[in-house]
């Protein structure tokens, strides 16, 4: 900076450039606000809203009082939920992730030397476009006692299923099955596109050296398309850390607390015990985990994401 | 220079949210205006989930209009699921109408804000409401509502079912013994579980009442650890558990699984309200009807829950909302809403409309419908309302979370009260 000062043009010169460039600042200036001031209102503001909330006994009627971190210490030392909702959310993360990445990786490499790859891609993003509560409803009928899945492994197996939503056993489980169904077809499609875009001189030559089967694919397309991989396994990372919506519907959290997750808390926190600060407190430390996953995960890239071709 | 600038920057866009922040107040305080012409606009929250009862509603601001040319109403509606999430927040900002529609469950949570009628109602005549009505938006011994319907817990049964296993069907002083040697018949005849059982506050615990007058809420704590509640949840565990005729929620999101097991023909037997009598009598596919809920060691018990409208405490013009008020509850109104189907009237004078509506809506069970209102005045038998903590909401997700684990056996029922009592502490 220093130097880049040293060897400026004199003076006089100097003056005339920087009236010129106020002007265009003040056009800058002008051009920015209404993101700025957007940004400020509904994100920077509600934001730094939380932060100050979760240090405050905030019930959603009544009046507010500064409690420090009360509300961090009661989630980690005496909320008994919490915890449990911490690893049920790392549980179906855990699953899910890996899963879905697989099942959207194998069907775009499928669908990738069909004939009719479009229709293929219509129909496996159907249920990503499909709203997630209709979706969690038919599947919620699906498991019940009652339902399609009971009727089947009883007509064909003689086994008799398990209340699947209604066993702390198997609640999870049935709630990743059926997230992993909804969710595979949006990676999918950025995995199809990318298989597409990998270079056929690339390939040519990997075969012509030999290259086939299982070696080809973890040696030459993975690489390939490494940075949709990343993509898709930040974006799907985040979201399931965030689920919310088929746990609301399909199980309420429970039974006890076995489907209970990070947002469902901050949700029981906020609008069922009326506690925004706790809420808060909640939130933030669900924002914290995932921003510190998702930096890890962009350390890690270096080391097997290639963006040259 | 630069700082300066950074610092304006700063100063403007902290302006700039402070006025967001602020703006939107001032306007709607007190919950009504004075208008030029010295008439008085009040605002009316109430819920309502369609075009039909929005003009319903309607119809009662002009009936009030009609007898006070100097009060308009103002309605302001929500969704019923979204009405006390709205009303919580306008009361915390402290934006509420004058005129706040009020159900008596959740009536404890708001008392606060709302003003005891006891002193406007003075020279006003109720001996025309049902008394249960009366007590049921009472808290502390304060009048915080007038009723506009009543409604009471009963059990509604598959006639057909109950004849065709030779059972003769239930009536006044049914007792509990008999209820669970019925559901085992039932169960044995048709293969389908007798009893739809459910986690939700109502319809669980009015039969949780029945059973040996156990209840969760003792004043306005939260008493699930009395050996007379363990022994009543314990009963009703084993309805599942030990007898297997009761069918088990399929997961903690089935708040009426009960109710829509039975409508659907998938269980003989639910508790419901008796605000349902017309919907699930006309949808079900067979004969439906209703009967007091059975007879348990302390005698004939059901509870009432009902709504009604009360008064704010920040209203401005509180002498014309109750004049208004008068209005909404008085014979004219629920007589119309009777009329309409849109509830059983807490007037008693304008009780027999809602059979009469209830008959016309569907002729061909017009007698099952008859019959089964004919018997609410013996299902009121005993009827005490159900009382509420502060932080219902709260104790109703641990009920469905909890309580579910001792149904499927998971855990013993003693256990699921203690966690939900445990865990409802904070709140309360």
């Amino acid at each position: 900076m220093a130097v880049a000062e040293a060897t400026r043009t004199p003076a006089p010169a100097k003056r005339r450039r920087s009236r010129s460039a106020r002007r265009e600042q003040w056009h800058a200036t002008g051009f920015i606000t209404p993101s700025v001031v957007g940004l400020g209102l509904f994100t920077l503001f509600p934001v730094v809203m939380a932060v100050v909330m979760s240090f405050y006994k905030w019930p959603m009627l009544g009046t507010h009082e500064f409690v420090g971190f009360s509300n961090f210490s009661y989630l980690f030392g005496g909320d008994p939920d919490f915890l449990a909702a911490v690893r049920n959310t790392f549980v179906f993360t855990g699953l899910f992730v890996p899963l879905n990445i697989i099942v959207a990786l194998g069907l775009a490499f499928w669908i990738s030397t069909s004939r009719f790859q479009q229709l293929f891609r219509v129909l496996f993003f159907i249920p990503s476009i499909t709203p997630a509560v209709a979706n969690a409803v038919i599947w919620k009928l699906l498991y019940q006692p009652d339902g399609v899945i009971a009727y089947y492994t009883e007509k064909l197996f003689g086994v008799h299923a398990p209340n699947f939503l209604a066993d702390g056993h198997t609640a999870l489980l049935a709630v990743v099955v059926m997230s992993v169904w909804q969710g595979f077809g949006y990676n999918m499609i950025i995995f199809s596109a990318a298989i597409n875009e990998m270079p056929p001189s690339v390939l040519e030559a990997a075969s012509i050296d030999g290259a086939t089967g299982i070696r080809k694919l973890l040696r030459i397309q993975l690489p390939l398309i490494s940075p949709s991989l990343f993509f898709a396994t930040v974006m799907t990372m985040i979201s399931s850390l965030q689920v919310f919506t088929q746990v609301f519907i399909m199980t309420g959290g429970g039974p006890g607390n076995s489907t209970e997750t990070m947002v469902m808390n901050v949700y029981q926190a906020g609008f069922v015990s009326r506690d925004l600060g706790l809420a808060a407190a909640s939130a933030w430390i669900l924002f914290a985990l995932i921003l510190i996953i998702t930096a890890v995960q962009f350390v890690g890239q270096k080391r097997w994401v290639h963006y040259e071709h | 220079m630069r700082l300066r600038k950074t610092a304006l920057v700063a100063a403007g866009l902290v302006a700039v949210l402070a006025a967001a922040a602020g703006c939107g107040s001032g306007s709607g305080a007190g919950g009504g205006t004075k208008n030029s012409d010295g008439s008085v606009t009040i605002d009316w929250q109430m819920w309502a989930g369609s075009s039909d009862e929005q003009k319903q509603l309607d119809h009662l601001t002009k009936l009030v209009h009609q007898k006070y040319p100097k009060i308009n109403l103002k309605l302001r509606t929500a969704p019923f699921k979204d009405y006390f999430t709205k009303l919580q927040t306008e009361m915390s900002a402290g934006k509420q109408a004058c005129l706040v529609s009020m159900q008596s469950l959740r009536l404890p949570g708001f008392a606060a804000n709302l003003e005891p009628l006891d002193q406007l109602a003075k020279d006003a005549d109720l001996s025309g409401f049902d008394p249960a009505a009366l007590k049921a938006l009472k808290a502390d011994g304060k009048q915080y509502a007038l009723p506009m319907d009543l409604g009471a817990l009963m059990m509604y049964y598959n006639a057909d079912a109950f004849k065709k296993a030779g059972l003769k069907a239930p009536a006044k002083g049914w007792t509990i013994d008999e209820f669970v040697a019925d559901a085992k018949a039932l169960k044995a005849k048709s293969g389908k579980p007798g009893f739809g059982m459910s986690f939700s506050d109502l319809n669980l615990m009015s039969l949780l009442y029945a059973y040996n007058g156990a209840q969760p809420v003792s004043g306005d704590k939260l008493t699930l650890t009395g050996k007379k509640m363990q022994d009543a949840m314990t009963w009703y565990t084993e309805l599942a558990t030990k007898e297997k005729v009761g069918s088990v929620p399929a997961s903690s999101s089935e708040g009426g699984w009960g109710e829509t097991q039975f409508a659907n023909g998938n269980a003989m037997m639910a508790v419901d309200g008796t605000w349902n009598i017309g919907s699930t009598i006309g949808q079900a596919k067979f004969n439906a009807s209703v009967a007091p809920l059975p007879v348990g060691s302390a005698g004939a018990r059901t509870y009432v829950a009902n709504s009604g409208y009360g008064i704010s405490t920040n209203c401005a013009y509180k002498k014309q909302a109750f004049q208004a008020l008068s209005v909404l509850t008085g014979d004219e109104a629920e007589g119309y809403l009777a009329d309409q189907g849109r509830a059983y009237p807490a007037r008693t004078s304008q009780q027999p409309k809602f059979g009469e509506y209830l008959a016309k809506q569907d002729p061909k069970k017009a007698d099952l419908v008859k019959n089964a209102l004919a018997t609410v005045k013996d299902g009121l038998d005993g009827s005490v309302p159900f009382t509420t903590t502060q932080n219902w909401d709260q104790v109703n997700q641990l009920f469905s979370q909890y309580l579910l684990q001792a149904y499927t056996g998971a855990t013993s029922p003693k256990n699921a009260l203690d966690t939900v009592q445990q865990r409802a502490q904070r709140g309360a």
